[in-house]
């Protein structure tokens, strides 16, 4: 067991639970998802002041401790061998994850003319993470960071800058893949197993890899440690499907796209964003307390709809956990609604008409049922209730279904082989 | 196993909208239904900003997925020490809870989570963790400080929006406090960056003064959470190794004709960032005297944040020296000794200071035990000590803790060229300050370079390796400490760095650069633009080398160029 390990079993506080999202994509070439919202860096306010002085006077805090280093009594000095034997035991696992990982960490340095900044967030420059996947290894960052780039240079952890291109995007989750033009050997890609990691419990301790501020121009990222706090499904990931993790590893502007491991050396997220607590001044953004990241869980949902959609999503091997069965098939356009329509859908390319078409249909998909949806019918409106939506872009779709709850039934207009048809079904759970 | 999160809870005033509704975070303290919050738990906003505070809460529980709703009612309520204690009506028996430690048995360095829900002003989300150490304790009262200071602790534990009157938990998973609010620089704030806690034994106080509370027991059989040893171990090295250099390290009350300042341009917007301005870290080096600090701590930071992409402006580091008179060195022993300013150093950062021979009494404490070379590497845990509170409080460090996370070697264009990039946070507080291994040896100085554009606290922060200081002092001590490199050249207005103008004399012309030369590396780091040759050559020193790669018409040429000192 790792000693940082038996950190982690000091106050288990919860079990960190994810809903598994698989991104839609179109197939092969470069592919562009237009889907809602990119994930932004806050800012909120400040909103915890200084409170004000005491009315009354206070007795002193008593004891031996009371941060009075100097004037404790110190420890037998066997005591302090043996304890430091333990802290060393920490230290030692926290460098052996760091010299297993460094291999598949890489700085993206985005392109010409498109690096841009907004109030918190930083476009065209930052962290990526190598991986390999169904045979081939890739590189993965936000999509924030290459937005509008199709080709991007790459600084490899050897320091080797190469080039890569973009090969899909997914904005809701913040992710995006890449292919290397020529497949670097100079590298340790992480093989993604689809462990992912619903049961983490909060408190874990994590360590954080990528390059804040762009200091770094070797090509190897910055560790830092924190602890996993939580998962957020709403709140500032308001706009991302199922969870996204929060931790207290300190990234900043030029992390995103860096990657969040634990202590045994298994990838847990893609950094994507922090909270900026009200900006001073004159100040840039920074770290100042949370940090979120997108769990691996979505990622290799991204990378299977993208290289392998036709493939059953990966099991974990046996001495883990399996996932839940519903997790294991489940696919999501984005957000709540593909839990009810349960389909794998994409915004038409515009040479096809106007619409989202449908990619996959799940099991237990209510579009399923009867003559229902198929594969390739392109959604061009919803109606439910008293009201009807024109579908332009899958994110009509996502936007129409949120306001609606299971149970209701909605009808969807849908082009088929040119003719216009109408199906009507059960918005399920 | 009953634990900190699950007994988290959310506090709200009962029966107020949601857009008037205050929010805190609380937790369940005892299976009878008592709920221990903040001293804004029933917060109710009211038109024109007015606030009052209600009796009758509501609190919101989220277990096993499903968020249960309590009516409260506030027993205690005391806004000066920031606590509510509420008590549940109609308590269920199936309550989780979070048993009552003891706040008066930690110390500096001692592990703490806090909890509490983040972001979330609908209270739906669950709750949330973050980890830190107990970094600092407020003075006791009468110690020097007005009888309006409270007595909290204050932990590197990050507190985000809306945890306030959460839990914070020791290692042992026992609430040894609630957490009460994140601090913001201010000129006479030294624990900004840190959260601010009430210690439980405060919250005990209060209750024991109260009829109906102080009858509670709050000692439940059973509670205790098996302590992780490991844990233990690892705070008591951390503070046996601040233990070890306490003694060298000093705080400083410099004397200045004008306090120190921080200035930053973001774009058109003139901004000037809030600083502490008491007394700054330093340490003994064992040296006829001499203490080192961070020239961060004596100088006026004048700073252009930039676009991310862009190289940091090379800032004049040295504004504002010359308004240095002297210092008082205040030390862990209670002497306080008169000092003087006597150099500094560019490339390390430092400032140095060397205390008038002492008319009497013992010697000055012996510098810190340098680390050797190889316990420097990238995961090593570091420890860095602060001490903002001058002659008032010789033995309390200000203590955080980091892992050195990337060693920025020459490829580093950058102030930080040849430093550990550590985690640590690099506070007012504690930059200048001694970085230490886990056995207590010194590793470095931490500082921090740009403090508006990285900001304080962040995960950005650096430490200067002792052997680059120890190189270093004897030239920062006679006045001759490394200053900036001249090239002897002009760049064109162009983007690309093109040589327009070579100064007669100076070591360009010397070392055959010619107009119309273009730049395409510095010491193998690639120069698009100017500003990229620029913010290299910014941190080059008189008396270094600098390879230049130059393309001359069809020519690839390597020209290596010894810089000047300026005139």
């Amino acid at each position: 067991m790792h000693a940082l390990q038996i950190l982690n079993q000091w106050v288990p506080v919860r079990r960190i639970r994810l809903h598994l999202v698989r991104a839609h994509a179109a197939r092969g070439g470069e592919a562009r998802l237009h889907l809602a919202l990119l994930l932004p860096a806050l800012g909120l306010l400040a909103a915890l002041g200084t409170r004000s002085g005491l009315a009354e006077d206070l007795q002193p805090l008593a004891g031996q401790g009371g941060g009075k280093v100097a004037a404790t009594r110190s420890e037998p000095p066997a005591q302090v061998e043996r304890d430091l034997v333990a802290a060393r035991a920490v230290e030692r696992d926290l460098m052996a994850l760091l010299a297993r990982v460094d291999g598949s960490t890489a700085t993206v340095l985005g392109c010409e003319g498109r690096r841009g900044v907004s109030a918190s967030r930083i476009t065209g420059a930052g962290s990526g993470v190598i991986v390999g996947y169904a045979g081939g290894t890739h590189l993965v960052t936000n999509a924030h960071v290459v937005d509008g780039c199709p080709r991007i240079e790459i600084v490899l952890p050897s320091g080797r800058h190469v080039e890569a291109r973009v090969r899909a995007t997914d904005k809701t989750m913040d992710l995006a893949l890449l292919s290397f033009v020529n497949e670097p050997t100079d590298v340790s890609p992480f093989q993604l197993d689809g462990r992912g990691i619903d049961g983490l419990a909060e408190g874990t301790w994590v360590v954080a890899v990528g390059n804040p501020f762009l200091l770094a121009g070797d090509g190897r990222g910055m560790a830092t440690l924190g602890v996993l706090s939580g998962c957020r499904a709403g709140g500032p990931a308001q706009s991302l499907a199922g969870c996204t993790l929060q931790h207290d590893a300190e990234i900043n502007p030029g992390s995103s796209g860096g990657s969040l491991w634990s202590v045994d050396g298994r990838l847990l997220a893609i950094n994507g964003a922090i909270v900026t607590r009200g900006t001073l001044p004159g100040t840039g953004p920074s770290h100042s307390g949370a940090s979120f990241a997108i769990p691996v869980d979505r990622l290799e949902a991204f990378l299977r709809a993208v290289l392998a959609p036709a493939t059953p999503p990966m099991t974990p091997d046996s001495s883990t956990t399996a996932l839940p069965a519903a997790a294991a098939g489940a696919s999501l356009a984005a957000t709540r609604t593909t839990q009810w329509l349960r389909i794998v859908a994409v915004t038409t390319p515009s040479a096809e008409g106007v619409g989202a078409t449908v990619l996959a249909l799940e099991n237990g998909s209510p579009m399923a049922t009867g003559a229902g949806l198929r594969v390739g019918d392109r959604i061009t409106s919803l109606l439910t209730g008293d009201r009807l939506y024109r579908i332009k872009r899958l994110e009509d779709l996502e936007w129409a279904l949120r306001e609606h709850e299971a149970g209701a039934s909605a009808s969807i207009g849908i082009v088929r082989a040119g003719r216009e048809e109408q199906w009507t079904g059960i918005l399920g759970s | 196993m009953r634990t900190a999160g699950s007994a988290a809870v959310v506090c709200r005033p009962f029966g107020v909208s949601q857009r008037r509704a205050g929010f805190s975070s609380g937790a369940i303290v005892h299976p009878s239904g008592l709920v221990l919050s903040d001293g804004d738990a029933g917060l109710v906003w009211r038109p024109g900003s007015q606030r009052s505070w209600q009796d009758r809460c509501e609190i919101r529980l989220l277990q096993d997925g499903r968020q249960r709703v309590f009516e409260a009612r506030v027993i205690v309520r005391d806004r000066d020490v920031d606590t509510t204690l509420l008590r549940i009506v109609d308590p269920p028996a199936d309550l989780p809870f979070v048993a009552l430690g003891h706040s008066h048995t930690l110390a500096v360095g001692d592990y703490v989570l806090a909890v509490g829900t983040a972001f979330d002003e609908s209270g739906v989300a669950p709750p949330t963790v973050t980890a830190g150490v107990v970094a600092t304790f407020d003075a006791a009262a009468g110690a020097k400080r007005t009888s309006q200071d409270a007595s909290f602790l204050y932990m590197t534990a990050a507190v985000n929006q809306g945890v306030n009157g959460g839990p914070v938990v020791d290692l042992a998973g026992r609430l040894v406090g609630t957490v009460s609010t994140y601090l913001d620089p201010k000129p006479d704030e030294p624990h900004a960056y840190l959260g601010r806690v009430v210690p439980i034994d405060r919250v005990r106080e209060v209750l024991a003064r109260h009829p109906e509370a102080s009858a509670i027991d709050f000692a439940v059989p059973g509670a205790i959470e098996r302590i992780p040893e490991a844990g233990r171990a690892l705070e008591r090295t951390v503070r046996a190794a601040a233990r070890r250099a306490w003694p060298a390290v000093a705080s400083l009350t410099v004397q200045r004709r004008n306090p120190v300042r921080s200035e930053t341009l973001l774009e058109d917007r003139i901004g000037f960032l809030p600083r502490f301005n008491g007394p700054v870290t330093g340490f003994l080096v064992g040296r006829d005297g001499l203490v080192v600090t961070s020239l961060y701590n004596v100088t006026n930071v004048a700073e252009r944040v930039r676009p991310l992409w862009m190289p940091p402006d090379g800032a004049d580091l040295t504004t504002g020296l010359a308004d240095v008179l002297s210092a008082t060195v205040h030390l862990g022993d209670g002497r306080s000794l008169a000092a003087r300013y006597v150099g500094h150093d560019l490339r390390t950062g430092i400032a140095l200071f060397r205390i008038d021979a002492p008319s009497s009494g013992a010697a000055l404490p012996a510098g810190i035990a340098p680390a050797p070379a190889q316990a420097a590497e990238r995961g090593r845990l570091v420890v860095a000590l602060g001490h903002p509170y001058g002659p008032d409080r010789p033995a309390d460090p200000l203590l955080v803790t980091g892992v050195l996370g990337k060693w920025h070697g020459d490829r580093a264009g950058e102030a930080w060229r040849g430093q550990w990039q550590t985690d640590a946070p690099g506070l007012d507080a504690n930059v200048g300050g001694p970085a230490l291994d886990l056995e207590g040896r010194l590793l470095g100085m931490m500082t921090i370079w740009h403090p508006a554009r990285h900001g304080r606290g962040s995960g950005v922060a650096f430490i200067v390796p002792w052997s680059a200081i120890d190189a270093a002092i004897a030239g920062a001590a006679t006045g001759n400490g490394s200053t900036k490199g001249i090239l002897g050249v002009q760049f064109g207005a162009g983007r690309r760095p093109v040589l327009t103008h070579i100064l007669g004399g100076r070591p360009g012309a010397a070392a055959g650069l010619l107009v119309g030369d273009r730049v395409l590396h510095i010491d193998d780091i690639e120069t698009d633009t100017v500003a990229d040759a620029r913010s290299i050559l910014a941190h080059r020193y008189a008396g270094e080398v600098v390879r230049l790669g130059i393309q001359r018409g069809n020519q690839r040429l390597e020209i290596a160029v010894t810089l000047d000192a300026s005139p």
